[in-house]
């Protein structure tokens, strides 16, 4: 494979830019240090988190029934039949801390395993923002972020799942077309100049702050921290844009996705035009990263709540107010469908001799098993067969478990060789 | 033939109503009276109320499996620390407290605790939880350095740069905090992302006010009949009507033949421009009148867009305006709107060679019929006896100021002087700017800051201005700018210190208006005057018959009554097929008028809970089933005496935004009332609640009151809902939607339910309906209401979490409120000059 544009001669920077004191070594230029081999795969991960868990019982009872490789799937998750020999399902698993915390308030730690206190703190690093450190060095965006309602919503109620490593929630990325436009935009002649004025702007801000800091009240200092290490993160975030700066972005003809689907007026649209960007960025190698918080726990306000009522064309008006009705089934099917068409785009796009799902790994699921119920968590693990996951089987485990153990396994697939995450006890082995 | 214009303006409220100085003497009521303040329960107190009472039923219950002999489930509870706001087992208490609200323990094999034992412990348990989690949000009373909210941040710089965009529309939301305000600084955050759409929008906003060059060349477009056709320029698309004179954009009744769905052939107008700038404000005019209809129907919605067409699906387009065209037939109003450029989707990718440029298209809302959901066969039917909206003509207009540079330049860089250096000049122009952005006046500093930012800057920036809007951005990136940081001058920072003149004029401006402190606000801080009680007094009032007080209504009632609640809900197309979402925005606007008319009209504020009369428009009278008015615009409408409206309680605002979007919902409804109308909200519902299987045989025939009352009687379930549940039970006459009807029809169903709305309250009284509840309230809730709406208004006043040292000061507030006619505006004075709001 011959060498990418995007990777940068250091020498060749230090000449450009005319000085050679204390350049930052950049994430972009750090790549050629630890090179992948052109053979070696590579390694993705996406997160799809629902709220509200599913329907236990009935004709839409979500779980499988039988274990191990012997299994039947639920008519809920019929639709993935299909891809039997790269999913697992997972039964009993939930974080130990989640069961200590209030049924509205377990959304936050689906990836962190963390007990967040009802005022919010507590709440520690996300699985994939841990993850993008490792795999998410040699693509233009270490992660991707994206929800279905905007801002970071509530304590307890967040629109995304992905915290930084200093537990704050993400702001997601949310409308097909921004997102579209962020992976596939071409980048502005003026970038470099804009990037550069950006720094500096940046650095100016910085000194503003500090001399604010002298002046304030205990509580005023936690506010003006959060404001400063906002801008240390904006900083860090040009530096990485800078380093992608000569290499262009893919392009996507825009009318081959349905950019302006509306999420309300059309749900399936909406999400299948998600997936099909995401699907993009990571076929084109924008991110191996990505999580996707299809909803979330806020009943008023959100769009996503609204589904439910939108596709199933029934009764109760948010998606909050159908799972207390136990009435979630046909949706929960509905959302299989979406997960079955993405991994089945996955699996049609070859990679070397694999398919781009046989390199990623999808977990799908909830952190409730239905409304406000802490356990048992409804899980699916799809793809990654070719890092060595053992796929179709329906695997039930004791609630002594963690499903932090799920995230570690997760790890270890990835390359990424941890001792724990969060609350782990171990691997799960049945998965290698 | 057109002679009438129409301009639409930003408010819908025009304030007209002259205030009368308030002679009452503000400050003879001080401060000093011997109040007793209440002090919250101590750890001292828990300790003994657990010791005394709480340990032993555990040690009876609960220490023979989770003790010292056995650890069941390693859990452990004799060595849980009792404290837990100093302690560290606050979340195994919750573990146990979730496990005897959900009646898991003790077993069932074990010896069970009476009701009151149970209700006894975890009413100790569930307090104390609650104590701990307050004192760990107290801010002492302090309000802590706060970001501006997203509307806040968008009126302040529309105000500071004087150009009126939607510069938050790319920010992301704010979250209600725990009382349900959005400026509580406790949970405002920040991030990278919302620094960068700072960026953005401070780079947009001052390209836009900062003009270069020369003037650019006006361009003005008009088209009328005919014009059909020519490219590159622009044309109309919909058919022209010969008979009529105009272009008739109806229902599709003339043009059936697409079958792609959504809008027909005729639904709109399209006006293409090509070769246009890219920026600068813009006027649009469109002539237009509606064909007469029956009596009984709506005028036509014009919905104005904007956008491009840049690929066959892809078609960004903004909403320019939505208005009511009610001109007769042949005798057509110009409908005026204005706008900039730049707020449009113009400048992403090409266009297509069809549609090339700019499209304005213009379509009548009431015509283009939804589809209800998972209906997708059904063609939309045009309704008869709908007028139809006629377009004359479209005229565009871009720039559209006069002057040139505009005044916008000129309030940030005023002609520079001959003899005065660059230097001196900007250093002149930096500090004008901070001191405007700051809301004080500039430090030395901050203008060096700022210079030496800009000498950084120009030798690679092409022109001044350019630089100077680098240094313009900073400055509006700056936390000084983004947040109303108050500053702490003693270390001891627990003690309450008075804000100063400027301080105190934000604090004033930002609860009234929303905004930044206008120049005489300014002046008055700066003369050291506009603390002083009296000032207070007269500035309040000024401030609140400004017409940017709306912003206060918009905000304040919008958020004490939870409107979003109404979009949050989905109406169910199976109950209601008629229903019209854009209604909902109807229902919102009812209660902001209805709240503007009690504000301005100095009314009592009893009307909330009772009033003779609404505001209406005639869309929502209809839904009312009433015949007045008739115009689109909110007026005044007296009650019927017999009637089942009036005051907040029965508008479709607070009834459908509490409903499942199919049925009214009691407990909802309940919440929503104790919350917001009593200050008393109930908690969240405890982890693993059993639900009530509807679906099960045994529930299946029961009517609603039944099924509550069995569900009250669950253990679990009993503890709240016995206070909660009686005081929704009387708006069931409501359904859904808010409607009154004396039946409940549910899907699939052909049978009528009666309506059960009779209700035994709290303290025994009985109550059958919203007007007999509403009648109690008024004789016997007044207090409580009192206290509630003074808690309400002082929390956003404030911006923070009221505390247990607040209380005092709301029970002044409450008193001087009851003894005073209940009038908002006096309690908003009363507010604004007490220390709680003066000091910081």
């Amino acid at each position: 494979m011959s060498e990418k544009s995007w990777q940068i001669d250091r020498r060749r920077m230090l000449v450009g830019s005319g000085t050679a004191l204390a350049l930052p070594l950049l994430d972009g230029m750090l790549h050629g240090a630890q090179k992948e081999d052109a053979e070696s795969p590579r390694r993705r991960m996406c997160s799809l988190y629902f709220p509200y868990g599913v329907q236990m019982s009935g004709e839409y009872a979500w779980f499988p029934t039988g274990k191990g490789k012997e299994f039947t799937f639920s008519k809920t998750l019929e639709s993935l039949q299909q891809h039997r020999d790269d999913v697992t399902v997972f039964g009993g698993l939930s974080h130990p801390n989640g069961r200590k915390m209030n049924g509205h308030t377990t959304a936050d730690n689906f990836l962190t395993g963390a007990y967040i206190k009802p005022d919010g703190s507590g709440q520690t690093e996300s699985l994939d923002t841990f993850v993008s450190q490792f795999v998410g060095k040699s693509t233009r965006y270490k992660s991707l972020v994206l929800s279905t309602d905007e801002g970071i919503g509530e304590v307890g109620r967040r629109n995304t799942v992905s915290t930084t490593s200093k537990g704050r929630t993400i702001p997601p990325l949310v409308s097909t077309l921004k997102l579209y436009h962020h992976l596939f935009d071409k980048i502005p002649a003026a970038a470099r100049e804009t990037l550069k004025r950006k720094k500096s702007l940046l650095d100016a801000l910085l000194e503003d702050s500090k001399s604010l800091n002298g002046n304030l009240g205990k509580r005023d200092k936690q506010k003006l921290d959060e404001y400063m290490s906002s801008v240390r993160n904006a900083e860090k975030k040009a530096l990485r844009a800078e380093a992608w700066l000569n290499t262009p972005k893919p392009t996507v003809d825009p009318d081959s996705l349905l950019l302006n689907a509306n999420p309300i007026e059309s749900p399936k649209d909406y999400l299948q035009t998600m997936f099909d960007l995401m699907f993009l960025a990571l076929q084109t190698d924008s991110t191996r990263v990505i999580t996707y918080s299809i909803g979330n726990m806020r009943a008023g306000g959100s769009m996503a709540s609204m589904f439910p009522a939108i596709v199933t064309g029934d009764g109760k008006s948010n998606h909050h107010k159908f799972a207390h009705g136990n009435k979630t089934g046909k949706y929960d099917a509905f959302l299989a469908e979406q997960l079955s068409y993405f991994i089945g785009r996955l699996k049609s796009a070859k990679e070397g001799e694999h398919s781009m799902l046989d390199n990623t790994m999808i977990l799908y699921g909830s952190s409730n098993s239905k409304t406000h119920s802490n356990r048992n968590y409804p899980l699916v693990l799809a793809g990654g067969s070719g890092l060595g996951i053992k796929h179709g089987q329906y695997l039930k485990y004791p609630e002594s478990v963690p499903l932090s153990n799920l995230h570690l396994t997760m790890l270890h697939g990835l390359g990424i060789e941890s001792d724990s995450f969060s609350d782990s006890s171990g691997t799960l082995p049945e998965l290698f | 033939m057109i002679s009438r214009t129409r301009k639409c303006n930003r408010y819908s409220l025009l304030v007209a109503c002259c205030f009368v100085l308030l002679a009452s003497n503000s400050h003879a009521q001080d401060q000093s009276s011997k109040e007793v303040v209440p002090t919250p329960k101590t750890n001292l107190q828990s300790a003994k109320q657990f010791s005394g009472s709480v340990k032993p039923l555990l040690a009876k219950y609960c220490f023979t499996c989770h003790g010292p002999k056995k650890q069941e489930s390693e859990f452990r509870i004799d060595e849980l620390d009792p404290n837990l706001v100093e302690g560290q087992h606050g979340g195994k208490w919750r573990e146990v407290l979730d496990a005897l609200n959900r009646g898991d323990m003790p077993p069932e094999e074990a010896l069970q605790p009476s009701a009151t034992e149970r209700e006894q412990i975890i009413d100790w348990m569930s307090s104390e939880l609650n104590r701990a989690a307050e004192l760990r949000r107290s801010t002492g009373g302090h309000v802590v350095m706060r970001r501006l909210t997203r509307y806040e941040y968008n009126n302040t710089m529309r105000d500071l740069l004087g150009i009126e965009m939607d510069y938050a529309s790319e920010l992301p939301p704010d979250s209600r905090g725990i009382d349900g305000y959005k400026n509580n600084g406790q949970f405002l955050g920040m991030s990278e992302l919302q620094l960068e759409e700072y960026y953005k929008a401070a780079k947009r906003g001052l390209a836009a006010a900062i003009v270069q060059g020369e003037q650019p060349k006006r361009i003005h477009q008009k088209i009328t009949e005919g014009a059909k056709g020519v490219r590159n320029d622009s044309f109309f698309l919909a058919p022209f009507d010969k008979e009529i004179g105009g272009t008739v954009i109806g229902a599709g009744t003339k043009d059936q033949k697409s079958k792609k769905g959504g809008a027909k052939k005729n639904t709109m107008i399209l006006l293409c421009l090509d070769k246009l700038p890219l920026t600068g404000n813009f006027r649009v005019r469109i002539a237009a009148s509606s064909t007469p209809g029956d009596s009984s129907s709506s005028p036509p919605r014009m919905m104005v867009t904007i956008g491009h067409k840049t690929g066959a699906l892809v078609e960004p387009k903004k909403t320019l305006a939505q208005v009511d065209v009610d001109a007769e037939l042949g005798a057509p109003l110009v409908y005026e709107f204005v706008g900039r450029l730049e707020e449009f989707p113009l400048h992403i990718g090409k266009t297509i060679k069809k549609f090339p440029g700019l499209r304005i298209q213009i379509t009548d809302m009431h015509a283009s019929v939804k589809r209800p959901a998972g209906k997708e066969k059904d063609e939309p039917q045009p309704q008869l006896g709908q007028p139809e909206l006629v377009v004359y003509s479209i005229e565009f207009e871009t720039p559209v100021d006069q002057a040139w540079p505009p005044n916008t330049h000129a309030q940030i860089l005023p002609s520079r002087e001959e003899g005065i250096s660059e230097q001196v000049y900007l250093e002149s122009v930096l500090h004008n700017f901070i001191t405007r952005a700051y809301r004080r006046p500039a430090q030395k500093e901050e203008v060096d800051w700022a210079i030496r930012y800009y000498n950084k800057l120009r030798p690679e920036t092409e022109t001044f201005e350019d630089a100077v809007q680098e240094v313009l951005t900073l400055v509006l990136m700056s936390p000084k700018f983004l947040y109303l940081p108050e500053f702490q001058t003693k270390k001891a920072s627990e003690k309450k210190i008075p804000l100063d003149e400027y301080e105190l004029a934000s604090r004033l401006s930002y609860f009234l208006w929303g905004t930044m402190p206008d120049q005489q606000l300014q002046d008055l801080s700066q003369q050291g005057k506009l603390s002083h009680n009296s000032t207070l007094a007269k500035q309040t009032e000024r401030m609140m018959t400004d017409e940017k007080s709306w912003q206060f209504v918009e905000s304040f009632a919008g958020q004490w009554l939870d409107l979003d609640g109404v979009d949050a809900v989905a109406v169910n197309p199976e109950y209601f097929p008629k229903f019209d979402n854009s209604l909902k925005e109807d229902m919102k606007q009812e209660s902001l008028h209805f709240f503007a008319e009690v504000l301005h009209k100095k009314m009592s504020c009893l009307n909330f809970i009772d009033s003779d009369f609404t505001m209406l428009n005639d869309r929502l009278a209809e839904f009312y089933g009433m015949d007045k008015p008739k115009s689109g615009h909110f007026q005044k409408v007296t009650l019927p005496p017999n009637s089942v409206r009036g005051g907040v309680l029965t508008q479709a605002s607070f009834l459908l935004g509490n409903s499942t979007g199919a049925e009214g919902h009691p407990i909802y409804r309940a919440k929503w009332f104790l919350d917001r109308v009593m200050g008393e909200p109930p908690g969240d519902p405890p982890a693993d609640v059993p639900e009530l299987d509807e679906e099960s045989p045994n529930l299946k025939d029961l009517s609603l009151t039944q099924k509550l009352e069995l569900h009250r009687k669950l253990a679990s379930c009993k503890r709240c809902h016995k206070n909660l549940d009686p005081w929704g039970i009387p708006f069931e006459g409501f359904n859904g939607i808010g409607q009154f009807t004396n039946v409940n029809l549910k899907k699939g169903e052909k049978k009528e339910r009666a309506v059960e709305d009779t209700s035994t309250l709290p303290d025994g009284t009985e109550v059958k309906g919203s007007k007999e509840l509403v009648a109690y309230l008024l004789k016997n809730q007044k207090d409580k209401f009192a206290q509630a709406f003074c808690k309400h208004v002082l929390t956003f006043a404030l911006s923070r979490s009221l505390e247990w040292t607040d209380q005092p000061l709301v029970d002044q507030l409450a008193a001087d409120f009851q003894a005073n006619g209940y009038k908002m505006d006096r309690l908003i004075s009363k507010i604004v000059q007490s220390d709680a709001f003066k000091t910081k």
